[in-house]
Parts: structure tokens; sequence; C-alpha cells
């Protein structure tokens, strides 16, 4: 073999190994890469020029349920993007033309649907485009056409009271489906089909069954009815070959007594083989959950100088207001700590990472626990720089009263186990912000407020700049390092999806869903009375810098 | 002068209304709407849809006041003051429809008698990855995959039932697999890929498969999960199912 191929392959397989979480021309996972940092290596746009940057083109997809939560995905100058009604559209990404439409066909007799319609995201490989449906069948698409290749009915969705609403995850020769149902009598599971024939290669029960171990951590038939979704999109790690999914929260949500244990693996971090499905490890963050706080959120992969040592870490931000630190490799917690300033649900993590001084909800009974059901940070992501060290994350401050209550369930069927009444925290005012923080060690170096509050994603670039939206419509850039405010743009639709960065032909875009929607957003008005609702909508926006600025 | 005391007075209540619905809207978005129950604006999350509803004000109180028992509608009597329950079912009205209840809301599903309910829970099994209900659909459960059990007749060997509308499907490239046809015409060919436990609708250009009638798939591979005794269980729900159509 010629030395230049050697080295080319040094080369190659160093940066593979390097783990360098960066997108760089494309988008190519939900998360930007499987390391979930929603960074982007370009930096053409840049805290110089990012003043000038102006939009390129907009597209309106037509479909208003539930505003556009989605991520696009950018494939060889290709925008693939998913509406909450199974919609998917192929995009020119660098002039919007329409290359083809696909509209999910619902049954005819298609009843009301658990959760609302509401998507994520698509995953592209294999020469497919992914696609979870609100009915919860997963279809594959041929990244050429459009047109349907295969589909399957993950399960039925009038019997499971679960749907898929997140982004599915395309690793290796196989795509990963999570599923909805953490408030239903429902037992969560992830499902990974054949990419090419959506034959089943394996299915995770995040409730293990009779004989397996953590079985016992469930009292009589409840492990069939309690929850642990898996709602959101995992990671993965190709170098330690680990899939890593966030599972939720444990059902009956807000009572526990019938379910007395630990409950495994509801509210956790498992780690999976992805060739076959068997676990790995697992790290539980809220054992036998009583508040609703999913696990389900970005598992932010990174090596990080801890103790003297590159370690290989996990960062897991939750509802719960704490950010969780793992070695990624064996699932040992390394530390917790809070990114919110209301916090009353326990009165800290301990070393080893138990929860300390728990405050559970009584039945009959309406107690203030902060964070609220929304969580500190909801769904929409943060974002990890490799430049400043920093993750970005959108917070909020606000509380809840829970009421816990008895109630019998049936299978499919609603299985809260109590009552939410969301509330501003004691100083009577609910409140937004984008906060960074250093990853590892966890010290706030600068945060901003919102006008309201931030529930879309947020994106980090190499030109150093933070982008994000708020529900009044604005898109905005900061300072990664200051969060100093240096250009913002009026979409004319709340936001609630995810923005991505891309580059064709050495010019990069900036691309933003708008529109609001989901069924957290509807709190919006509730929260801020004073505020306007937010404007809803559904439509990419487009932005690169004017010709001959550099 | 007189006149417009009246118009004012007039006026009043509609204020007093528009200020009662604004405060039962405020109720509704942070007590109903979320998380997951009647979604924004009441068009539905995990909770029945609001909008077009046809209650009237007084079964709305009594349902927010009492909830729903085993139904997750909670008791608001006890944990909201009666003026926000006021202010809540006025909103609630704001969102009423005129059309009657939908037949679905009104005919009561028929009662699985007591002797076929294990057939039924067996027949749509969960822990078995839905069991029977992943290839046939019965009240308005399962996939419509094979069979339509409804008009079929009953059997009592579900091992042994005979599948000859089961083909070979043999793609380009591709090792062949037993399928279910879903759709034969000039712009596709649409088959259910039966040799996966979840069945694959899968999507082929007419000329980029061959298909060949009959199979070396038998029925029994997809009960090959049940027991004897669990099979005589879920015979006698499909018994049933066929006497009462």
């Amino acid at each position: 073999m010629p030395l230049v191929r050697v080295l080319a392959l040094v080369i190659l397989s160093k940066l593979l190994l390097a783990g360098d979480g960066a997108t760089q021309t494309d988008w190519p996972s939900y998360g930007g890469t499987y390391a979930a940092w929603r960074h982007s290596a370009l930096k053409q746009i840049n805290t110089g020029n990012v003043k000038n940057l102006l939009p390129a083109w907009a597209f309106q997809t037509g479909d208003y349920e539930n505003g556009l939560q989605s991520t696009p995905i950018a494939v060889d100058g290709v925008l693939y993007l998913s509406t909450s009604n199974s919609w998917a559209f192929a995009l020119d990404g660098a002039t919007g033309r329409m290359l083809w439409e696909y509209h999910y066909a619902f049954p005819a007799d298609s009843p009301a649907l658990a959760y609302g319609r509401q998507n994520r995201g698509v995953a592209v490989s294999h020469g497919l485009v992914f696609l979870g449906t609100p009915d919860n069948h997963l279809v594959a698409l041929n990244q050429k056409t459009g047109e349907e290749v295969w589909k399957v009915n993950i399960e039925d969705s009038r019997q499971c009271g679960c749907n898929t609403t997140g982004a599915p995850l395309a690793i290796k020769d196989i795509v990963v489906a999570g599923v909805t149902g953490g408030d239903s009598a429902h037992r969560g599971y992830l499902t990974a089909l054949d990419a090419k024939t959506g034959r089943l290669r394996w299915r995770f029960y995040t409730i293990p069954g009779p004989g397996e171990p953590g079985h016992d951590t469930w009292k009589g038939d409840t492990w069939k009815y309690g929850g642990g979704s898996t709602w959101m999109t995992g990671s993965f790690d190709p170098e330690l070959n680990l899939l890593y999914w966030g599972v939720g929260n444990a059902s009956s949500d807000l009572n526990g007594s019938k379910r007395k244990g630990d409950n495994l693996y509801t509210a956790s971090i498992v780690a999976l083989d992805p060739d076959t499905g068997k676990i790995k490890w697992h790290f539980q963050e809220v054992p036998n959950d009583v508040w609703d706080f999913d696990a389900t959120f970005e598992q932010i992969l990174v090596d990080l100088p801890i103790g003297g040592r590159t370690r290989k870490v996990m960062l897991h931000p939750t509802k719960g207001g704490y950010i969780w630190m793992l070695d990624r490799a064996t699932g040992e917690f390394l530390k917790a700590w809070p990114f919110a300033k209301n916090i009353n649900w326990v009165a800290g993590i301990t070393e080893t990472g138990k929860l300390a001084g728990r405050v559970e909800p009584e039945v009959g009974k309406r107690k203030l626990i902060c964070p609220s059901v929304v969580g500190a940070k909801n769904w929409n992501q943060g974002a990890y720089s490799p430049n400043t060290g920093m993750l970005y994350l959108p917070v909020q401050e606000m509380c809840n009263d829970l009421v816990a209550r008895e109630e019998n369930v049936a299978e499919g069927g609603p299985s809260t186990g109590g009552n939410w009444f969301i509330k501003p925290p004691a100083s009577g005012k609910a409140e937004g912000y984008i906060a960074a923080f250093d990853a590892a060690t966890g010290e706030r170096r600068w945060s901003v407020p919102a006008t309201t509050w931030i529930m879309a994603s947020i994106l980090s670039t190499d030109g150093g700049l933070v982008f994000t939206g708020d529900p009044e419509g604005n898109f905005f850039a900061l300072d990664a390092r200051s969060g100093a405010r240096l250009w913002s743009f009026q979409t004319g639709g709340g936001h609630r999806g995810s923005p991505i960065s891309y580059s064709i032909g050495g010019r990069q875009y900036i691309a933003t869903p708008t529109g609001w929607g989901s069924l957290v957003g509807a709190a919006h008005r509730g929260l801020f009375p004073d505020a306007p609702a937010p404007r809803q909508g559904s439509a990419l926006f487009v932005f690169k810098l004017p010709e001959g600025v550099r | 002068m007189m006149r417009a005391l009246l118009l004012l007075a007039a006026a009043l209540p509609l204020c007093a209304q528009d200020a009662l619905v604004a405060r039962g809207e405020k109720v509704f978005q942070t007590s109903c709407s979320v998380p997951y129950c009647h979604g924004p604006n009441g068009t539905a999350g995990r909770a029945p849809k609001l909008v077009g509803h046809s209650f009237t004000a007084r079964e709305l109180s009594n349902i927010v006041s009492d909830g729903i028992a085993n139904k997750g509608m909670p008791a608001f009597g006890a944990q909201l003051p009666a003026d926000d329950i006021r202010a809540v079912v006025g909103y609630i009205m704001t969102l009423r429809g005129s059309a009657p209840a939908s037949a679905s809301q009104t005919v009561a599903a028929r009662t699985v008698p007591e002797d076929a309910q294990s057939g039924k829970a067996l027949f749509f099994d969960a822990v078995r990855m839905g069991g029977c209900g992943r290839c046939h659909e019965l009240e308005k459960r399962g996939s419509r995959v094979a069979t339509d059990l409804k008009t079929a007749a009953a059997h009592t060997d579900l091992r042994s039932i005979e599948v000859h509308h089961v083909m070979t499907a043999q793609p380009a490239g591709e090792s062949a697999f037993p399928v279910l046809v879903a759709e034969q015409s000039q712009k596709r060919v649409r088959v259910f890929d039966l040799s996966s436990p979840l069945p694959v609708l899968r999507t082929f250009a007419p000329d980029a498969v061959k298909l060949t009638a009959g199979s070396a798939w038998e029925h029994r591979e997809a009960v090959s999960g049940y027991s004897d005794a669990e099979l005589q269980e879920i015979a006698k729900y499909l018994q049933w199912v066929a006497a009462a159509k």
C-alpha cells in the first residue's frame, strides 16, 4: 500500500476515533452527528460578519398542525424536512426548490391519537429517508423520489396509547425508533429495524419482563403498564459500539404507591449493543419517579478532562434541573450539577449520584414542586462547542402544584396518577433564558434572558456563534463566549424547532424551522398572560451572507 | 343620556362574560391543556378533544368538579376555587360545536363475554408484541395485514389453518420470502413481508419483484409463541366474534 494511502487511512481513522462530534458540510443526523453536539465546524458566518446575514429562501410546508418542531437533515446539498402530520419534503439546500414531497396517508377511520400529531424529524441512510408517524408506524422513503419503500406498524396506537414523534436514529445497517406512551398504561421499548428491508432486528423493552434482571423492581402487574417511553432520539458511540437512549418517566406518573421499588429502567440512561439490542449498562437518575421527570433528552458525548485525565463522558440535561455526567464506557456516575435556580423536588444529589431529600406529591393535596412537568429544560436541545468548551442550554424557571390520585388504569389508557397546575416560582414570574456552562466543571459562564422563554433548540458554530429562536418569532445569534446579541431576524412565527447549519459549494447556510405548536407550547399564554400569543405556522427559513461579504 | 346608560348596562354582562372567558382560558392553559391532556385550545392531546363538544354548561361543571372515575379526569372541585371552575366552564363553552356527538361516542361497544375475555387479551397480547393482532384486526384493534376474521369462519385449530393465499416474493438481489399481496397494479406491487415478526409492507416497481403462488410458510409459525391452552382460549374469542357478526 502506498505510504500516502496509509497516511490517509491513519488520518481518517484518527478523525473518527477522536469522536469529533461537530458537523461539517452536512447535518447528517438528528443531533448533528451521533454525538449530539448540535455544533457545526463551519465558520464562514462568524462574530464579525453575522450582522450582514440575510434570508436566502423560505419554504412553507402547508402543514399547520402543532407547529414545525423538526430538525432538518442536510445531505449532499439536499434538506430533508418533516412536519407534524408526517409529511416529508426534500428541498434544494441552495434555492429551496422542492424536489419531492410525501404525505403520510392516515387510515380513513384514524381515531384521535395519543399525544397529538407531532414530528421532530427524519433520519437518512442507505438511500432512504426514515419517518415516524403519529399512528406509530415507521416509514422508509426513497431518498431520490420520496416514494414509499417500506412501512411497519410498530404497535397498534389504538391499543397502546402510544405513537412515534421523535426522529429515528439510523446507525450501522439499522434504524432505531423510540415510542411515546409514558403517561399511558404502556410498557415502553425501542425497536430496531433492518434499514433496507424494514425487518425487525430487535426489540428492547425498557421494563424487564419476568425472569430478566430488574423485573423485581416492579410490584405485581405494574411492569406491563409502567411507562418508560423512549420518545426522543438517542446517541451512538461507534468506537465503543454503544447505542445510548434516554428512558422516560415511570407511570402512573405522580403516584408510585402501586409500583414500590426502583422501577428499572424508567428515568434512566441505557447503553445497548446495537447489533443485538442487549443492555450493556444502565444508570438510573430517578428511582421510583413520581414527578414525571423523563430522562429522554439529549445525551451529549464528549471527551473531557476530569480529575486530571481525559474521560469519555456523556452530559445529560434533564427535566429535573440537573446535568448528569456519566462515564459513557461504563455508566459510572461522575457528577451532577443544577442548571436551574428553582429546584425543590430533591434537596440535592449525593456524591454517588443518589437523590437526597425527595419531596413527593401526595394524594388529594396540592403541593408546590419545582421545576414543573415542562422541565427546567424541555425536549428542545442544547449545544456543545468544542471551541469554548461550553454547553448552551435553554432553561426555564417555573413550578407546578402536583396532586396525586388513586386510579385504576386500563391498557393504553391515561395513567397520570394525578394532575398538574403549572405556575410561576415563588418570585411570581415565570422566566426563560439561554445559559452557558463550562461543560467540565458546570460553572455558569453567562445567561441571556428571553422575553418569555426559549422553546427552540440551540445551534453553535465554529464561527463563535450560538443561534436559537424565541416564541415572539425572533431568530437570533449570540456571541458564544459572551452571550452578546449580534443579529436577529423576525420570521413571523414562534420557534419550537431546531436550527442547523450546512454548506453547499463553499457557502455556509443557517436553517431554522419556525411556527409555534406542541402540547407544552399550549401553556404559553397561561404562564405569560401579558405576552402576545406566539404565532403558529410551519416554515423553514434559510440564511446566508450576501455575495462578497467575508 | 338615558339611552346611553341603557346601552352601557346592556354591555356590562358581555364584558363580564369576556373577562370570565379570558380567566377561564388561563385556567385551561395551566391546568387542562398541559401536559398531555386536552391539548392546545382543546384540540386534544391525551384526553378527549373539546373543540366542537356538545356538553351543556351544567354537564361540564359537574365533570370538572367531580372528575370521571378511572378515566383520568381529575375532580377539580377539591383543587380549584369555585370561581376558577366557573371561569373554565365558561371558556370550554366557547369551544362548543353544533354537531351531535359522533356515533362512535354514543354507541357502546359490545361486551366480550367472560369466557372469551382471556382469549381476547391473548390475541392482542402486548407482551408478545401484539400477538395475533400484529396481522389481524378485530374490534378496531390490531393490523389489517391478513384475513379479516370478522368475515372468516371460526377455526378451532389455529396452527393448521390453510394459507393458500400466502405467496413467495423474489426481489432482485434478495432471498425469497413469504408475502401477502396488498396491491398489484401497473404502477407498483405492494406486499406484506411475513418473514419479520412485525410484518413489513414493501413497495416494488412491478418488474423489480417476482411473485409466485404458494409458500412454505405455515400459520403455525405465526402462533408459535402461544401454548395449546392459550390457543384454545383464543379460539373461544374467535368463536364469539364469528357468532356475533
